[in-house]
């Protein structure tokens, strides 16, 4: 019976460890937090990193993130944080160009992580899109889901990408989005547009998914040009190490009651 | 007489005297106690409210003076503790890795490239980047670069958009009158087909063996060779089975050592020369001892030396990315018909007018099935020994 058993568990622990990467038990139609949670249940180094995210909306058009229950002063698009993987994220978008006035709650739910090279986390953020488009498919009363994959480099499209806008395929009647992304990539990020608005009373915890901590990047500053022309045969460049400096992370704690 | 106090008496006097403080020391270390788990004190709001004052004035007080702007920080709760994370790889995967994060160009990756019947170029895969050269006995070398990789992972988006529709149908029955009848089908089958019993014309017979497999044996490069001819036998010096048969024993080591010292000694300047077919020879293996490999070498060893670096190690979607590939000839022989090859991979745009070539070469492109280029370049001139080039283009990542 013992050794049963034994043989039992080590086919499941072997199964488990041969197991691809892939979510297609999982469906994009999933609640927020589902899927990111059980990719936490999977190993490797994915709890407590903060994956750099950038989020791009219209011009014109606001972000606020989540702080202690509440929405923070809004800010321009985009939008540079450190999120951490299996967390959900509230967004509010405001100000949104031809809906004045008309407020949409995305979710952002990191689901994976990149490795870039140490010290260059934040140039290779993960970039999420709210387009005017779906922003207002959104304010129509639809669900936008949006699933961010990274491209496999083999099957990549051979088009010269637009850095403001990013490629996206229409996952068609009957087709899980997530499913569609594992087989083109590796899926790393879900956006989800149109679930929810809060209640009259103002957002509780449960609409803000808790206000996971955030690390919030502060833009670098422009470099500024030496005062003096630089002498022949070279001369020490000190605005380099400024700008080093100002381009650390800064830290934003996390809420607790 | 006063009593005369040495330096060993000052100092126990003098912790005498501290000794109430020692105590009041110790009764203050034993006051402190931990907080037990689940009691840790939690701020109150107008702990926050001074906390939030304090860390402002001190980040306005940094921004005023050192002129660094600064993100307020506001600490509520436990923290978490924010550590630095270093490039994670699992155990026993040789980098890069993740492999779809980076771009590889270079190589000669899965089908090994290859020369058709044509001379053609054949099994040349995207990212392959080869070089190809006629030696002087006829044959056609391939010899492929080492690889480059570029960090730049590239992202794209799935969307489903999902909506309720207000759908208004009506439900009604639908009759179809399908009358069915028999239908009789008969099918009559001629005999086309007859058996006929056919008397054998030849005979069954074995045939002979006409073919039989022979095994070549091995030939060893030291053989044993018992020496004849030979007058009066061996020495007592040459009592070793080396010297007799040719087969190096490991007991006979110590005592051959001494040996060798001494045939070192006298052999130092003045060495056995070996010329084989009028040709001075190489000596192949070691360099003082009293045996010696001897081969005749003859100028048929091409090698060719291909490296390919980059300009930068990461690169996002639109950044320009220098390549750079040095070849050398190595070999022992001057080499003709130098081609260079290389495959681009489909996020690697090729910068037109950017191919630059310290020898003269013909400069060609031809469309992949990456959507990228093929480039190529022709050398004109052969490639003499000791002799190298250097060739040098530019990539805009997609």
């Amino acid at each position: 019976m013992i050794v049963v058993v034994l043989m039992g568990t080590g086919l499941a622990a072997s199964l488990r460890a041969e197991a691809p990467p892939v979510h297609y038990n999982h469906a994009g139609i999933m609640p927020p937090g589902a899927i990111g949670s059980q990719q936490l249940l999977r190993g490797g180094p994915l709890p407590g990193y903060f994956q750099p995210v950038e989020i791009h909306a219209p011009p014109g058009a606001l972000i606020s993130t989540a702080l202690a229950g509440e929405f923070e002063p809004p800010r321009d698009s985009p939008l540079l944080a450190g999120m951490l993987i299996g967390s959900v994220y509230r967004l509010r978008v405001t100000n949104i160009p031809q809906q004045e006035g008309m407020e949409v709650y995305p979710t952002i739910e990191v689901i994976d992580r990149i490795y870039p090279p140490v010290g260059q986390e934040f140039r290779f953020p993960i970039p999420i899109e709210l387009t005017q488009e779906e922003l207002e498919m959104a304010l129509a009363g639809k669900f936008v889901t949006r699933v961010i994959y990274l491209e496999e480099p083999a099957a990549a499209l051979p088009a010269v990408e637009n850095p403001n806008r990013q490629s996206y395929f229409e996952a068609g009647e009957g087709e899980n989005p997530l499913e569609v992304a594992d087989s083109l990539g590796r899926p790393m990020a879900i956006l989800r547009m149109g679930a929810r608005v809060p209640d009259a009373e103002g957002p509780d915890e449960t609409f803000m998914y808790g206000s996971p901590p955030l690390l919030k990047w502060k833009p670098a500053a422009a470099p500024v040009m030496a005062a003096k022309p630089l002498r022949r045969g070279g001369a020490k460049v000190k605005q380099a190490s400024d700008a080093s400096r100002m381009r650390k992370p800064i830290w934003r704690g996390p809420t607790t009651p | 007489m006063r009593p005369i106090k040495t330096d060993s008496m000052q100092r126990r006097l003098w912790l005498r005297g501290w000794r109430p403080g020692w105590l009041a020391f110790l009764v203050l270390l034993c006051s402190c106690r931990s907080v037990p788990q689940g009691k840790m004190p939690v701020p109150s709001t107008e702990d926050r409210v001074q906390n939030r004052a304090a860390v402002d004035s001190v980040a306005q007080a940094v921004e005023t003076v050192a002129g660094v702007p600064v993100e307020h920080v506001v600490n509520q709760g436990l923290p978490i503790p924010v550590t630095t994370v270093s490039p994670w790889a699992p155990p026993g995967i040789a980098g890069p890795w993740p492999h779809d994060e980076y771009l590889e160009d270079g190589g000669d990756r899965e089908v090994q490239a290859n020369i058709g019947p044509e001379g053609e170029v054949r099994g040349l895969e995207i990212e392959d980047t080869v070089m190809v050269y006629d030696t002087i006995d006829g044959q056609t070398v391939i010899e492929p670069s080492n690889r480059v990789c570029l960090y730049s992972p590239r992202f794209a988006a799935v969307r489903k958009v999902t909506s309720v529709l207000q759908n208004e149908q009506r439900e009604q029955l639908i009759g179809v009158e399908l009358p069915v009848k028999a239908n009789l089908h008969r099918e009559e089958r001629l005999a086309t087909t007859a058996v006929q019993p056919i008397q054998p014309e030849g005979e069954i017979a074995t045939r002979q063996l006409s073919i039989s497999r022979v095994g070549e044996r091995t030939v060893r490069a030291i053989s044993r060779q018992p020496i004849a001819a030979m007058a009066g036998g061996f020495a007592l010096h040459e009592n070793f089975k080396v010297i007799r048969q040719g087969t190096f024993e490991e007991s006979e080591k110590a005592r051959l050592m001494e040996m060798v010292d001494a045939a070192i000694t006298w052999s130092h300047d003045k060495a056995v020369q070996v010329v084989l077919e009028g040709q001075q020879a190489v000596d192949v293996t070691g360099d003082q001892r009293v045996q010696a490999t001897y081969r005749l070498d003859v100028p048929n060893h091409p090698c060719l030396r291909v490296i390919k670096v980059a300009s930068t190690k990461t690169a996002r979607p639109g950044d320009i990315v220098d390549f750079t590939i040095r070849f050398d000839n190595l070999g022992d022989q001057e080499i003709n018909h130098v081609v260079l090859i290389d495959n681009l991979t489909t996020r690697l745009e090729y910068v037109q007018g950017s191919a630059q070539s310290s020898r003269e070469a013909e400069f060609s492109t031809e469309r992949n099935e990456g959507d990228s280029l093929v480039l190529r370049w022709d050398f004109s001139d052969p490639l003499e020994v000791g002799q190298g080039g250097l060739v040098r283009f530019h990539c805009r990542v997609r």
